[in-house]
């Protein structure tokens, strides 16, 4: 049998990975720690590519750019927050509103569809493009990953994972709920947006279309890492939802390989591969209850 | 009862999830273990093809790189190996096909649209492959190429975009009394952006307006087009996938308010708008074909010029002309390919 990807394949793979670790890492925060399934991800991923690729084209410093992208997700995660807590709408309508919206903001950003990055200078141009994409890109997850579980570890990191798990609780214990939804959707919607900016500078373009799915992506690799690896203590968590979002990647060129498979059948793998995610947790339990028996 | 009734289905239930949770590691396993594209040791160059959606434009450009690839003496499986994907609109998935062909080490990469030749280029780039795109408007804003002649970059193709002189032209004689031209179309799609654009530049030298109206899905054509009822004298579809994928609903919309409809392509005036001069799919495809067979045969991508510039088609619809009111100058007709029957 031969391998089922190769060194380049798995590189790009891993590539695409790491990038979406940051948002994979952004919907953890959401969905598992605050219980907020959260739409505005489609949005906020060509958000942070369409603010770092316009400020990048107009000869602002790739770093600066690439902050503001930042900043820029985080004003997202505010909004939907805000339609949320203030407004009282349900957390899904207001995620899906924000991204609707979204979309017409990212194209008055970029004043077109899309914009090409080839050839500009970009984060990954100077310093770090004395290593691999791939080297870098990992450097900056990991950076993330030590980031959110310092920031997860804090006064205000616990008060919203207490907010998440029960907001009754939260708010018997003195804890401002609606303050820990807008901390915590507009850091989870800084991350994703982090990763669009990154995205635009590695793959060199931004595209107003290139949110589609971030979601699901997103959802799936929580879901897939939580399923195989240890989650006992938030930085296992985190760490889980940054090997579940390469394992995706790397599981969708495989199946790329398969001869016989298209592109259109990748949304099925993905559902499968969820699936039989969500199975395995009930599965092994039941065969430790039928040995014991 | 009951109760027996529901319990045995419960049971059943378990029972069938226990086998398919049983089966599918099973089937995963042999998912990934069956043949494989990748490491297949092919003695053939390889061509690959990448395109970002499946599209009847789109297609008609990849069936004429593949004829003008056969009448070059390359066929599939015989002289060439040709991989052909398809990113069903996926970005991400766009990227994993580019890392997946640039580890077939391939002789040519082929990119059908912009987002699949963005996607190609770095991965390309690093494995020494030359590309040739088509369907691409402006390869030179996309950064595909920093110039349209020899470049320093293995790449070149063939570029979609129309003179939109001679598309204002057309509407100037099917519609003498123009003055007003309402264009739809969806501001997402850079093509049409840069159509609409230099549709508006034209238009001024000719001292007519642009009405524009836009709208993100297929669904709000209608609406957008409805807006523009009255205020123009005809109105012109760009190649914009969005509209041309409600093009059935605009001709309508033309018949009821005597507006004649002009399209970017051919396929528009089959499906019933009143003209258009247009690009045939197949020759730009065949175009962009016969690059990769000369790059086959050892010429560098680089000294091959990037082609703007076809043959315009002609095409008239008679049918939707007695329709929306138009009569056609007998010149027109005699030099144009017409569609439906005389009236």
């Amino acid at each position: 049998m031969s391998a089922p990807l190769n060194w380049i394949q798995f590189v790009g793979a891993v590539e695409l990975g790491f990038i979406y670790s940051l948002v994979v890492i952004g919907v953890y925060l959401s969905f598992r720690t605050l219980q907020f399934p959260d739409m505005t991800v489609d949005g906020s991923f060509p958000l942070g590519a369409a603010v770092a690729a316009t400020l990048i084209t107009g000869g602002v410093n790739p770093y600066a750019a690439t902050f503001a992208a930042v900043l820029a997700g985080s004003a997202a995660g505010l909004v939907t927050a805000w339609l949320s807590t203030h407004l009282r709408m349900l957390n899904l309508l207001a995620g899906i509103l924000s991204m609707l919206a979204l979309y017409s903001v990212n194209l008055r950003i970029m004043g077109r569809p899309n914009i090409a990055l080839l050839g500009e200078r970009t984060i990954l141009s100077g310093w770090m493009g004395l290593v691999p994409n791939s080297v870098s890109l990992g450097f900056i997850t990991l950076l993330v990953i030590f980031g959110m579980y310092w920031f997860l570890s804090t006064r205000l990191g616990l008060a919203i994972r207490a907010t998440g798990s029960n907001p009754k609780m939260g708010r018997a214990q003195g804890i401002n709920d609606r303050r820990m939804v807008m901390t915590g959707l507009s850091s989870s919607n800084a991350l994703v947006a982090l990763g669009g900016a990154l995205y635009a500078q590695v793959h060199g373009f931004a595209d107003v279309t290139m949110g589609l799915g971030t979601i699901i992506i997103g959802l799936a690799a929580v879901i897939i890492g939580e399923a195989l690896f240890p989650t006992r203590t938030v930085l296992q968590s985190i760490i889980a939802c940054m090997l579940g979002g390469i394992l995706y990647f790397i599981i969708r060129a495989m199946a790329l390989n398969v001869e016989g498979f298209q592109a259109s059948d990748l949304n099925l793998v993905t559902a499968i591969l969820v699936a039989s995610a969500m199975l395995l947790p009930g599965l092994s339990s039941k065969l430790r209850v039928g040995r014991k028996a | 009862m009951q109760g027996l009734i529901t319990n045995t289905v419960l049971k059943s239930l378990c029972a069938s999830i226990k086998t398919i949770s049983r089966i599918l590691p099973v089937l995963l396993f042999s998912l990934f273990t069956c043949p494989l594209k990748a490491d297949d040791p092919s003695p053939l160059p390889i061509v690959v093809i990448s395109q970002i959606v499946q599209h009847v434009s789109l297609d008609l450009e990849r069936e004429g790189i593949l004829a003008a690839l056969k009448d070059a003496g390359y066929i599939d499986g015989q002289t060439v190996k040709i991989v052909y994907e398809n990113a069903q609109g996926n970005m991400a998935t766009s990227n994993l096909i580019a890392s997946n062909f640039a580890s077939l080490k391939p002789a040519v990469a082929v990119a059908i649209s912009t987002p699949s030749a963005q996607s190609l280029m770095k991965p390309m780039a690093e494995q020494n492959v030359p590309i040739v795109f088509t369907a691409v408007t402006d390869p030179l804003e996309a950064k595909l190429v920093t110039r349209l002649d020899a470049r320093p970059e293995a790449v070149t193709g063939v570029s979609d975009a129309l003179k939109a002189s001679s598309q204002l032209d057309l509407v100037k004689k099917l519609v003498p009394s123009v003055k007003n031209i309402g264009v739809v179309y969806n501001p997402g799609e850079t093509n049409s952006v840069k159509a609409v654009q230099q549709l508006r530049e034209e238009a001024m030298k000719r001292g007519f307006t642009l009405v524009i109206a836009t709208a993100d899905k297929s669904s709000d054509i209608v609406s957008a087009t409805t807006k523009l009822v009255g205020k123009v004298d005809a109105i012109y579809i760009p190649n914009d996938n969005t509209a041309v994928a409600a093009m059935e609903s605009i001709v309508i919309l033309g018949k009821k308010f005597q507006l004649p409809i002009f399209a970017g392509d051919a396929g528009s005036v089959e499906r019933g708008a009143l003209a258009a001069q247009a690009y045939d799919r197949d020759t730009l495809g065949r175009a962009a074909g016969a690059k990769v067979a000369k790059i086959l045969k050892g010429e560098k991508a680089g000294d091959l010029i990037v082609e703007t510039d076809h043959p315009l088609v002609l095409m008239l619809n008679l049918k939707a002309a007695k329709d929306m009111g138009v009569t056609i100058p007998e010149d027109l007709k005699a030099q144009a390919k017409i569609i439906g029957e005389k009236p």
